[in-house]
Parts: C-alpha cells; structure tokens; sequence
C-alpha cells in the first residue's frame, strides 16, 4: 500500500466524517429517547439494532453506484451532517405530536445508518485504482471517529449544552470540515454546493418552526401553569411551576409543584401528609420505644422538607443529608419559595448536606450511627434509580441503624390497579418489602389515603410490635382516626422478584403500574416542557 | 543433498472453497455480529444496572467497544498465524472472555476493585476479538469478491442480535446466563469452522478439534451453573437469599 496523497486524505476524511455523523445520530437519538420514556435498555438496543441493520442494507446499496465519483461521496456526507443537525428537533416533534412512537426515532436510525452504510464501501471503490487505501485502516478511523464523537458528545458537551445544542455544534463542525475539504478540492459540482446549502438551512428552520415551551401543565387544571424555575442539570430536568386560582379547595392560594424529569416531587399544598408519613411516623415509632432518634440520615429528599420536618423534633441533634444532585440543593437554598417550604432547613446547623452518590456513600459510611434513615428517591423510574431500591443497597443500608433504629422508605404507589377494591398491595411496594426480606428485614408498609403514596418501615428491634404501635397513634386502619397516613397488616401480595442489581424489575413494574394509571409520559402541548433539553 | 530436497519438496496446493466453506464464512460473520452486539449490550446494560448513569455507560462501552474493534482490525494485518487459526483462537477467547464478564463485573462490584477498570478489561478484550473477525473471515474467502455479503450478514446479524437483546435475550436469561449462553455460541463457532476448515488445518486439526470441544464444555458447564453461581455470589457478597 503506497503513502497516502491528497486524494486518499479527502476520502479518509469524508468517511471518517460521514461515519461518525452515522454514529452520533444514532447516540443523540438512543440517548434522547431514553432520556424521555426511560427504558434505557430498549430504546438502546433497538437502535443499535436497526442501525446496524440499515448499515448492511446500505453497504448492500453502494453496488448499485454502478460509476462512483467523489461526488457521489460527498452528496451522502453533506447528508449525515444536516441529518445529524435535523436529528433532535425532528424526535422531538415526532415525541410532542406522536407520543412513543417508536417506529419514528428508529426511523431516523435507519436513514443515518442507511447512508452511512454506503461510505465505507464507495471509499473503498473510489480508491480501487490506486490502491492506497486499505479496509483495516479505514475501519480503525472510522470507529476511532466514533469513539471521539462519542467522548466529545456524553463528557464535554452534553451536560452543559443538552441534546439539541450538542447535536447542532456537532453537525456543524462537520458541515464545516466538509466544505472545507470540497474547497481543497476546487468542488466545481453547482447541485452539490446548493444541497450543501439547503442542509445547512434546513435545521435552522425546524428548531425556528418550534419554539421553545414557556408554560407547563396545570396540576388539576387544563389551564396551563407558569414556569418559575427550570433547569436541566446533569442528572435531571428540575421545573417549579404556580398556578393561581386553578384549586378549587385552596381559590386563594398559590399552587407550587415541583417536578424532576416531569414527575411530581411535591405539590405545596398537598406535601405535608406525605412527609408527615414518610419522616414523622418513623420518629414516632422510635419513641414508642423510649428511644428518641438523635442522629438522623436521609437519603435523597433535595428539597428539604424531610429535613424540615425532622428539625421540629426535640430530641434530633444532628441531620446527615446525602443528594446527588447540587443543583437541586442550590435550590432548596436560593429560591424563595421552596426555602420558605423547607424552613431553610439546610441552613440548619443540625443539618450537614453532603454532595455524594447514596450508593457510593453508604458503602462507607459509619456503621451503627444513625437512630433514623428516610429514603426519599425519586420513584424508580429508571435503572439508574431502581439501583438505590436493591438488595445490595440496602444491605449497605441497613448496617447504618442503631440497635432501636428505624428505616423509612418511599415506595411508590400502594394499590395495585388490577384490584378494585385496593386489597392488593402494587408489586412496586411488594418488592421493596421481599427485597428488604432478602437481606432478612421484616418491613411494615403503611400509606397516605389521599395521594396513595406507600411506605415500607423496617428496623432492627426485634420485638418492635407494628399493631400495638399503629393503634396507639391512631394510625391503624380499623380504628384510624388519622387521616394522613393508615397502616395495614393484611394485604394481598403479588408475585414478585426480589430487586437486587442482577435483576432490577422494579422499573418495569412501575412503568406497568403508569401505563395502567392512563400512562404519565405525555409530551403534547404544555407538556412539552418536560422534554429533555 | 538436504538442501536440493527441499527445493523440490512442495507444499500442496491449498483445498478449494467449496460451497459449505463459502457458508460458514456468511453464517459465521452472521453469528460474530449477533454475538459482537451482543456483547456490547450486555456489557453497557451491566454496567447500567451496577453503576447507574445509563447515557454514560452506553457511550463508554460502546464508543470503547468500536476503537478496540479498530484495534482488532489493525491486528489483523500481522500475519504469524493463518487467518483461519487467528479467527479460531479468537473464538475461544471471545468464549472464555463472555463467560467470565458478568461474575467478575459483578465481584469487583463488591469489593474495592474499581468497576469500570474490570469493564474497560472486558470490552477492550471482546472489542479486539469482535474486531478480528471479520477482517479474518474475508481474508478466509478465498475467492475474495463476497466481501460485501459479509458486510451483509454481518450487518443482519448484528441487527437480530440487537432486536433478540432487550425483548428476548436479557428478559428470559438474565445476565449470568447470557454471558455463558454467548460463550457457548463461539466456542461453537469456532467447532463449527474447525470441523468444515479441517484439510486446511491440516496437523493442526486436532489441536483445534480439542480445543474449541474443551471449550464449549466449560462454556455449557457455566451455562448449566449459571444462575446457581448467581444466587452464590449475591449470598457470598451481600447476604441477599432467596425468598420464598
């Protein structure tokens, strides 16, 4: 093989482009996708799946240039680039139109990866005369161009710019590097500059034709609600919304919601019966075995108000708060209406937030050291957070409690839909208590009436009697008189798998329980907000 | 005397392709890609489901996976070995390195070794051997003109392999067996090619024979033991039992 010349560089370069742009399309999509429908696993493989499949289909298509020319090179890398850039906005029209339409992102796939298919093979036909290229070369460019691609998308720009942004800097920069290349050639091709001018406009004018949302969905309202905070962190879409006037049992105030990746963290008019369960009955049940908690660890819960609620217990001297996302604790502490939710609970001195994944965290963490452990994710609506619901986490957990200690746990919905007369317990809620029981914790699960939140409750003293306790705080529910939160013992169970990282079930159990509850990733109109930026 | 022997000593000429051989090399790229994407899905949704951040995880592995692939391909152009027995020991390895992924992921999960240094072992190792394969499997075409059919079948095949992944492979085996069933696959492969290449292989057949065949019997016997190895370690590191 003789020494690569100027020909053979423009053709490296053009299919290292074209390749890579193959590849980002099919990343920008897979990653968006999952992004807004989590089912992180699917969406990736289906992708990966068909695009390889219209590589082949496409490298099968190359044959029938029956005389290719360098043009005929450029024409489908001047494609991939305006494809790429076109990528986004069109899923995410196809999402806010179309809802899980899958067959429109695997579409997009299939074309990306239709075109790229064809590169390698007309690179190499191009070149057949001289000779200077060779296939193990070309493909150790092109998927070294993947790997670029893919580094400069997830670590260097994701983050900071999001999807859309991401792809169109990429797009572009290729666009450029395209030009830049036909102008070393003295491209003479008019139809060939002017398709390159269309695909450079092209994008410009689908991301125009969709303007940005500015409102978000009414809680209980078709009235849409004003967005008063919004960011995309690098974990997740946080969005604080008001609505005034829209309840009708509170006409005079203000509706707060917070929503993470468009599900509701809290709403302030409702939230108080929800962290009353899930902070104040825990320390409830501690005293009820003359064992006040004094050191207290939570476990997500970054906007405060567990914090909050646990502050106004006498006996709590120290509070160890464990989030992973700053962002979200910036504004637990700088907007004004979440701190006057929170109480400015975290500019406490009891309180000591640490910035730290949870799993991570309670790896290390002291053994034996807190009275109290709430765990308030986020419902496991992903892999990433049916991870902090698994055997092997709470295992590291469960070490971290005192001999009298209490553990109370966020778990999703109560009833399971399929009953009627909501005697079954969900198979979200009946997997956090096996897979407590998997590592050899008895749990009690009790619930708030009204938002249908379920908590598990667990703790190492043995002769901790859940029936005497519940029916001396009014909470049980033959003889409730509360009416935040009832606690039965006689539940119908499903059949479920344990959750631990082998597994995971958890999540398809909760997106199975959504789908039933009339489905909850909407995208259309004034929920185009929650999409992913 | 010695010398003038070895002028006129010839070598045979090599067997023809027939049409068996020219199958196996479409079948055989088929089924590498099925397993090739195989691996970088399981691989990715391992390291998912162990370490969170499912985008990060994703563009690592597979972004990885493809250079190594690069690499792979690169290697291929050294020639001590045929291609047929590069792409045979390339089989087994694949083999032993499938089998061994999950549990070793998953134990350095639980200790102190850092997991994504174990992840970078396995997908640089299984992205070399994917990216040999189908270098190797047209320089085994003889005839040298089907290199867009296994472009094909490679393609195809890695199309089943990623549509079977998240609806039927992951679901209905889990990850411990998946692993094991992927290493059953190219060992097989690799009996597969040894049995159909064997008057190419020549006094190396039996080498090959007995190889690929102890190697598809670890593989099967991990398969077998799979979810048993499953529950044990979850038990050893965790103290997580079943519960009935």
């Amino acid at each position: 093989m003789k020494r690569p010349d100027k020909d053979s560089f423009f053709l490296y370069s053009l299919s290292v482009i074209g390749s890579g742009c193959g590849f980002l399309s099919q990343i920008l999509v897979s990653g968006f996708w999952s992004s807004a429908f989590s089912q992180d696993v699917f969406f990736f493989s289906i992708n990966t799946a068909f695009y390889f499949l219209s590589l082949g289909l496409g490298s099968l298509q190359s044959e029938r240039v029956l005389r290719p020319e360098r043009r005929h090179l450029s024409y489908r890398v001047v494609f991939l680039c305006s494809w790429t850039a076109l990528s986004i906005p069109l899923l995410r029209y196809s999402i806010q139109v179309y809802g899980n339409l899958f067959l429109i992102p695997i579409g997009i796939v299939f074309v990306s990866g239709f075109i790229a298919g064809q590169i390698i093979p007309l690179t190499l036909r191009l070149n057949e005369a001289q000779n200077k290229l060779s296939l193990p070369m070309l493909f150790f460019l092109d998927y070294t161009a993947a790997i670029f691609f893919t580094f400069v998308f997830t670590f260097v720009l994701l983050i900071p710019l999001g999807y859309l942004r991401t792809s169109l800097v990429l797009a572009y920069s290729c666009f450029a590097l395209t030009l830049l290349l036909m102008l070393s050639h003295r491209e003479k091709n008019r139809p060939l500059w002017g398709t390159a001018a269309l695909g450079l406009l092209l994008p410009v004018f689908a991301i125009l034709a969709q303007p940005a949302p500015k409102d978000a969905p009414g809680w209980r309202s078709p009235n849409p609600a004003k967005v008063i905070f919004k960011k995309q962190t690098h974990y997740q879409k946080i969005i604080l919304t008001e609505e005034r006037g829209n309840n009708p049992y509170y006409p005079d105030q203000p509706e707060r919601v917070l929503y993470l990746d468009g599900f509701i963290q809290f709403n302030s008019l409702y939230e108080q019966a929800y962290h009353f369960c899930l902070a104040n009955i825990p320390v409830f049940a501690a005293d009820y075995l003359n064992a006040p908690p004094k050191r207290a660890l939570i476990l997500g819960g970054g906007d405060g108000l567990v914090a909050r609620n646990l502050l106004d217990v006498p006996s709590i001297e120290h509070i160890d708060q464990v989030e992973l996302d700053p962002e979200m604790i910036q504004l637990s502490k700088t907007e004004p209406h979440v701190r006057h939710y929170n109480r400015d609970s975290f500019y406490n001195p009891k309180v000591n937030v640490i910035i730290a994944d949870a799993f991570r965290w309670v790896r290390t963490a002291e053994k034996h050291s807190y009275d109290l452990i709430i765990v308030d994710f986020p419902d496991p609506k992903s892999i990433t957070l049916s991870r902090l619901y698994s055997s092997e986490f709470y295992s590291y957990v469960w070490p971290l409690l005192s001999p009298k200690g209490f553990l109370s746990i966020q778990s999703g919905p109560v009833y399971a839909l399929e009953d009627k007369e909501k005697h079954t317990l969900s198979r979200v809620t009946t997997t956090v208590m096996k897979t407590l029981a998997s590592v050899g914790k008895a749990s009690y699960v009790y619930y708030n009436p009204r938002d249908l939140d379920a908590f598990v409750m667990a703790t190492p003293y043995p002769d901790f009697d859940m029936d005497a306790f519940t029916a001396k705080i009014g909470i049980r529910a033959d003889i409730a008189n509360a009416h935040f939160c009832k606690y039965k013992s006689l539940w119908k169970v499903p059949d479920v798998r344990v959750n631990t990282l082998n597994t995971l079930p958890m999540t398809e159990y909760l997106l199975h329980w959504y789908d039933m509850a009339g489905g909850f990733f909407r995208y259309g109109d004034s929920y185009a907000i929650f999409l992913p930026e | 005397m010695q010398s003038a022997q070895l002028k006129t000593h010839r070598e045979p000429p090599p067997p023809s392709e027939t049409k068996a051989h020219v199958w196996v090399l479409y079948l055989g790229a088929g089924i590498a890609a099925f397993t090739a994407i195989a691996y970088e899905l399981l691989l990715a949704s391992y390291a998912t489901f162990l370490l969170g951040a499912s985008i990060f995880q994703y563009s690592f592995v597979l972004s990885l996976m493809m250079a190594s692939m690069g690499m792979g391909a690169l290697a291929t152009r050294r020639k001590r070995f045929s291609s047929l027995e590069q792409f045979l020991g390339v089989e087994v390895l694949l083999s032993w390195l499938a089998a061994a992924a999950i549990p070793t992921l998953y134990a350095a999960f639980a200790s102190t070794v850092p997991p994504h240094l174990v992840l970078l072992f396995f997908v640089v190792g299984i992205g070399v051997g994917i990216g040999m394969e189908i270098p190797l499997l047209n320089d085994m075409h003889l005839s040298g003109q089907g290199l867009s059919k296994i472009l094909f079948y490679d393609y195809f095949g890695g199309f089943v392999g990623g549509l079977f992944f998240p609806v039927l492979l992951l679901p209905e085996l889990g990850f411990f067996r998946l692993g094991a069933v992927l290493a059953v696959v190219n060992a097989a492969l690799g009996l597969v090619v040894t049995v159909v290449y064997r008057k190419e292989l020549r006094n190396r057949f039996k080498f090959w024979l007995g190889l690929t065949l102890i190697t598809i019997a670890l593989a099967a016997s991990g398969l077998y033991f799979a979810e048993a190895l499953r529950r044990y370690m979850e038990w050893e590191f965790f103290k997580i039992y079943k519960v009935l």
